[in-house]
């Protein structure tokens, strides 16, 4: 999943004049692993799976700490400005 | 602003999307997926038709007989099958995803993507937006999870000691669509002393966390080794 991005990001970064990169790494009790399989007693750590980015953009299942909701409105705050300015 | 969200396997096409939509958009965030990944696209695309048709019972001749029976069936009936062909698709060490990416057409009138992802890159007529790119830290988890579910907790891989060291990282790797050739390791054996020389090679917990982590360099693997054609990679020393 990574490595093709780095690639898209090498290759129009040639091209592109504004272009970033981002690596989302924020950790959580809450996890939309929990709602891909909650009840199975899958022996993995999930970490932060495909799609965690999400809880911090959207309305999602989860009981978010005073830390997501803190970390959520950086996000949707960097997330408008690239929208709204193409710079977040 | 528009915004176009969907799953990442057609999400990984939204760059593309710039080329042929050139004026409509004012920048592009794309998360969690690039059309470079071989898994974003279907390179067999009729094949995967036929074998979708086939399991919804619709004629496989033409491809008129085909798309007229599959015209035929409500999106739920087409939906859930796709489902029950991807979990067993898991179970064979396959993504599954052939039937429902995105395909690269032939160059007719109407075709929307009819030139190979990475020739648009790097030289299509791409409009100069912004772009804004990445991923989650553990992406791959969830692939490891759905591999889990269809085959290892099902047939109790996870406690064979044997199969955990000698077919663990050749089956998440042909999972990812590299197959290494026969009596050949090479590449199993190099992503095992980069991502698990610290672990107990026969041990679940142990290797756990190394193969979430090479769950999402999969798709590395194959986009560099993989030739232009309908074969599988077959990796010799």
């Amino acid at each position: 999943m990574k490595a093709p991005i780095l690639k898209t990001t090498e290759l129009l970064s040639k091209r592109l004049s504004n272009i970033y990169l981002y690596s989302f790494e924020q950790h959580s009790a809450n996890s939309l692993w929990w709602l891909f399989f909650l009840g199975e007693g899958i022996p993995i750590e999930h970490g932060i799976t495909h799609a965690d980015d999400l809880l911090y953009l959207f309305a999602m299942p989860g009981l978010p700490s005073a830390d997501d909701n803190l970390f959520s409105r950086y996000v949707c705050e960097m997330w408008t400005n690239f929208a709204g300015h193409g710079s977040v | 602003m528009s915004c176009v969200t969907n799953k990442s396997i057609n999400k990984a096409n939204t760059i593309v999307l710039l080329s042929r939509l050139s004026g409509l958009f004012n920048g592009v965030i794309s998360q969690s997926g690039s059309p470079l990944a071989e898994w974003a696209l279907d390179r067999n695309p009729w094949e995967s038709a036929q074998y979708m048709a086939g399991r919804l019972g619709c004629p496989t001749d033409t491809s008129q007989n085909l798309v007229n029976c599959m015209r035929t069936l409500s999106w739920e009936e087409i939906v859930e099958e796709q489902s029950l062909s991807q979990e067993e698709a898991y179970a064979n060490l396959d993504l599954g995803l052939a039937t429902v990416t995105p395909t690269i057409e032939p160059d007719l009138a109407g075709a929307f993507i009819a030139e190979d992802p990475q020739t648009l890159m790097e030289t299509g007529d791409i409009p100069d937006v912004p772009l804004m790119l990445g991923t989650t830290l553990h992406e791959g988890s969830y692939v490891l999870a759905e591999l889990w579910l269809a085959k290892l907790g099902p047939e109790n891989l996870t406690d064979d000691a044997e199969w955990l060291r000698e077919q663990m990282i050749p089956s998440l790797l042909k999972t990812f669509g590299v197959t290494e050739g026969p009596g050949s390791s090479a590449v199993s054996q190099s992503v095992s002393l980069a991502y698990l020389s610290g672990s107990l090679r026969n041990n679940w917990d142990d290797l756990m966390p190394g193969l979430v982590d090479v769950s999402f360099i999969g798709s590395f693997l194959y986009i560099n080794l993989k030739p232009r054609s309908k074969m599988p990679i077959l990796c010799s020393t």
